[in-house]
């Protein structure tokens, strides 16, 4: 069993790398045109909506049971609370702070790097302690069946042949992988959003 | 036409709505050289942010223009730089002092050490330099303005725009941030634009009062204040001609208020 942590657990961080990125990139161009916006929202909503267990199956018939295919599901899952929570932050970036940009004719590239996506990363960090909690859920079920590896494998495996103690293990691992990414999580967020923790305390004086 | 910082001609702007359109401002016109330091004062409500935003190149005016430089304004040109009211949704919070400072020279094209000097300059102008590396949420308002203030000066504008920039500070700080406003002027010669809800404020920064009408408006009288140019809270503001252009900076307004003044050619 303790062959297949570390491909699960690559799965679960390239699978919440993308859903990051891509989440972070379609959410700040989506949020920034309105039409675009407009167009996609009802859409999203429909998406979102749908459990995401119940797609692998028919992903895993389109892509085959390979490692990639689990990865495509976990992103699948995950990029969901990423990307809309990008979108909502993106705009509501406050309207003094968008008018200070054009007064003081910051660049294009300034107002995005300086002004949008600090602006939203609250909201966009907010999404992504969601999305690890989805991920992690993901990469278990998308290993539970068409596979013959992985922690989700073997915990299935031990309960199907009553080795108790096991499958425990494999459940009790599965917990501190949830502990360890939550712990990764707090410190990059701090960091990030020390600014906002700040700001937050001054507020409350 | 050349000795004009700032030419504003016959701005009109009506905002327009579903519910029917509502005319802000009515008919604005005056002139503002360089080196000048112009007061704006009306009634609450009669239009001054919208004006402002107007000069600034933020608001597209119905009709009518703003001139800068004998140059049509047509979006945030480089030649000035604002101060806002809300300091704290002015500043961005993730960044330093000297980051906010900093941010709108980076695409200046000046060296890493020109933006230094400008920051360390600025920052020192208005009496921060010990907090360069604070963030912004973690001083007083009036300091917050201070850094607004110097990300404006350190962009070496030719005219500064200040938009009711002390109406959210207490007393104290207010008068020590309005000494500091009379300091750039007379020291460095900044051609400021100082809009007001405050009549005490207007007489004693100006040297020029501009008194707006209700809205729609107008520029019901546009005052030489003809106090000496080296002003003190205490001194100045115990002045006999003090007091009589407060009084009479303070009918107008009143008159205003009322709607009693009487727009000229109508």
């Amino acid at each position: 069993m303790m062959t297949d942590v570390i491909p699960s657990l690559t799965r679960l961080g390239v699978g919440l790398l993308l859903s990051i990125a891509l989440g972070i990139a379609a959410g700040t161009l989506i949020g920034l045109v309105r039409p675009l916006r407009e167009l996609t929202e009802p859409i999203f909503e429909f998406f979102r909506a749908i459990p995401p267990p119940v797609m692998i199956p028919v992903i895993t018939v389109i892509l085959g049971a390979t490692g990639f295919t689990k990865v495509v599901i976990i992103v699948l899952g995950a990029i969901w609370p990423i990307l809309l929570n990008t979108i909502d932050g993106v705009r509501a970036t406050d309207s003094v702070m968008k008018e200070t940009a054009r007064s003081f004719r910051l660049t294009r590239s300034q107002r995005l790097w300086d002004l949008v996506l600090p602006a939203a990363m609250p909201r966009i960090m907010a999404g992504i302690r969601q999305a690890m909690s989805i991920a992690l859920i993901l990469m278990v079920i998308s290993e539970m069946s068409n596979s013959s590896s992985g922690l989700g494998y073997w915990v299935t495996y031990f309960q199907r042949n009553y080795l108790i103690a096991e499958m425990w293990s494999g459940i009790v691992l599965l917990g501190l992988v949830g502990v360890l990414l939550a712990v990764i999580f707090g410190i990059v967020e701090r960091r990030m959003l020390r600014w906002y923790h700040g700001v937050k305390e001054t507020e409350r004086g | 036409m050349a000795e004009n910082l700032l030419t504003v001609k016959n701005l009109k702007k009506v905002y327009e709505s579903s519910t029917g359109s509502v005319e802000a401002i009515a008919d604005i016109s005056f002139e503002m050289k360089a080196g000048e330091l112009v007061c704006i004062v009306g009634p609450s409500g009669c239009g001054k942010t919208t004006l402002l935003k107007c000069i600034a190149g933020l608001l597209k005016p119905t009709s009518g223009e703003v001139l800068m430089d004998g140059v049509k304004v047509t979006a945030p040109p480089a030649s000035m730089a604002l101060v806002f009211q809300e300091y704290g949704r002015s500043l961005y919070p993730w960044l330093t002092v000297r980051g906010n400072v900093e941010l709108p020279l980076k695409h200046k094209g000046l060296t890493k050490e020109q933006r230094q000097t400008l920051v360390d300059d600025a920052l020192e102008a208005v009496g921060l330099s010990h907090a360069d590396k604070s963030y912004p949420w973690q001083l007083s308002g009036g300091m917050q303005q201070r850094v607004a203030i110097a990300r404006a000066v350190a962009y070496e504008p030719e005219v500064l725009i200040m938009d009711e920039p002390f109406a959210a500070v207490d007393a104290q700080t207010r008068a020590d941030l309005e000494d500091l406003v009379r300091k750039l002027h007379t020291e460095r010669g900044i051609s400021i634009l100082f809009v007001t809800h405050d009549i005490d404020e207007s007489v004693y920064l100006g040297e020029r009062v501009i008194v707006l009408s209700s809205s729609p408006t107008w520029v019901q009288e546009d005052l030489e204040i003809d106090l000496a140019p080296e002003r003190d809270q205490i001194t100045t503001r115990a002045l006999p001609r003090f007091t009589e252009l407060r009084t009479h900076v303070y009918e107008q307004v009143q008159r205003a208020k009322r709607g009693e003044a009487v727009r000229p050619g109508k």
